[in-house]
């Protein structure tokens, strides 16, 4: 293996921690839908806003994969919205669809699985 | 003649009319004057505001309540109209301003149910609000001080099912136990104990097993009993691997470098996802371990044995 490829790929993930707390900010954590415009961001919004049209709404899961993306990666910054997004696209379609509840959305029935039923372990609460 | 008739039967009709029209005014004026002299006393503002209540109308009911206490404050209900609110701001979700009121009813009033019913709401609050430590304080406070047994067992009661939504279940167990013996048959404490005698009571994964396996791809995941989500993590995480591994052998290190990355990720991934499902099985087992308590165990809780000024019966819902 070439020692610049990996130099480059450590010196990236370097990147990516040194840019987390830009994203985890108070204001995203709030409103994650609002207030996109960050560069880590612009590959998810490039494909919902001229892939996932053609694509078509396939997403079994409620919010779909992208928009749980966008939320993970305002939510927790690059490297874990990274991790989480990519557990999310393994678990997509699969396993999940019996063991989180049902939900009606985009006018079809969706399995209910936001980032809160994913990371409500960060916080567990205080125990008297 | 004839005209002078004529003309006096037209001022006659003339009078009459002005005469029914003037006496018609008048009329209306002293209805009017007699719909402004109204006079809502305190009984039936508190009735008007406990039928907005009833109708769980909340927002309406806190505004009559508050009307009352404002023209009535010396009346004899007015601990129970902030009681009232505070239970309104508390069916309504609005638990933070529900805290004030309560507290203030449990502080001074003077009637004793009412107090007791106003520290369990307070703690019902407190527990709404994830205070969890305040919810068990609370409940500890009036059990110190509560000469009812009655009232001092269904405070250890409902500190015990706080313990149990925590799963804290030994912390629970104790606080069952502190129940007296003549109201345990009343708290079916018999049926508790033989739910919560055994070792395991629901079962567990443990994360860090879970996250440690997943060394492995996939192996976590299984653990778990997600099979399907196994395979999906073993097959990608191989793939992704000998991809970029060929691309760097290939002399294609830009490619490697980019799947490296993504496999970066969904390696990483594979444990978050091992961990976090570690922790739903144990919270959804959890959840119906208590469902199950619940029907098998429930009691109608009451707080006014005697019948004896304000009475509330209603179910606890932790």
């Amino acid at each position: 293996m070439n020692k610049k490829c990996i130099l480059i790929t450590i010196a990236g993930l370097i990147f990516l921690t040194m840019a987390t707390p830009c994203f985890a900010d108070k204001d995203h954590r709030k409103n994650p839908e609002t207030s996109s415009g960050n560069a880590f961001l612009f590959p998810i919004e490039f494909f919902r806003k001229y892939m996932s049209g053609a694509d078509g709404d396939r997403c079994p899961m409620h919010p779909s994969c992208s928009t749980y993306s966008l939320e993970a990666f305002k939510k927790h910054g690059a490297i874990i919205g990274w991790i989480i997004t990519c557990d999310r696209l393994m678990r997509c379609g699969r396993n999940e669809l019996k063991l989180s509840p049902p939900i009606i959305a985009r006018n079809k029935e969706r399995t209910y699985d936001p980032v809160s039923n994913n990371d409500f372990w960060w916080d567990k609460p205080e125990k008297p | 003649m004839k005209k002078s008739f004529f003309y006096n039967s037209n001022i006659m009709w003339v009078s009459i009319l002005l005469f029914l029209a003037c006496s018609g005014v008048s009329t209306g004026i002293a209805q009017d004057k007699k719909s402004e002299k109204l006079i809502i006393n305190a009984d039936q503002q508190y009735q008007f505001a406990m039928d907005y209540f009833n109708q769980s109308q909340y927002f309406k009911a806190i505004a009559e309540f508050e009307r009352f206490l404002y023209f009535f404050p010396d009346h004899q209900k007015v601990d129970d109209a902030k009681y009232h609110i505070a239970t309104a701001y508390f069916q309504s979700g609005r638990f933070r301003e529900a805290v004030e009121p309560f507290l203030e009813v449990a502080e001074k009033s003077t009637d004793p149910n009412l107090i007791n019913n106003a520290f369990f709401r307070l703690s019902e609050t407190f527990f709404s609000l994830e205070d969890y430590q305040s919810a068990i304080t609370v409940l500890d406070h009036l059990a110190d001080a509560s000469k009812n047994p009655v009232v001092t067992d269904e405070a250890n009661y409902r500190a015990g099912w706080i313990f149990l939504e925590l799963n804290e279940i030994q912390s629970a167990r104790q606080r069952f136990d502190m129940i007296s013996a003549p109201n345990r048959d009343l708290f079916r404490m018999q049926e508790m104990e033989e739910e919560l005698s055994g070792e395991k009571l629901f079962p567990q994964k443990k994360p860090q097993l879970a996250g440690f396996l997943s060394i492995l791809p996939g192996a976590g995941f299984a653990y778990c009993g997600r099979y399907q989500d196994a395979l999906v993590a073993f097959l990608l995480n191989t793939g992704l691997f000998w991809a970029a591994y060929e691309s760097f052998d290939s002399g294609n290190e830009a490619l490697g470098g980019i799947i490296a990355f993504a496999g970066a990720g969904f390696y990483a991934g594979n444990i978050y996802g091992a961990i976090s499902s570690a922790h739903k099985y144990n919270r959804d087992s959890h959840q119906g371990f208590l469902e199950q308590l619940k029907t098998k165990t429930q009691v109608t809780l009451s707080v006014a044995p005697e019948k004896k000024g304000i009475i509330l019966g209603f179910r606890i819902n932790f």
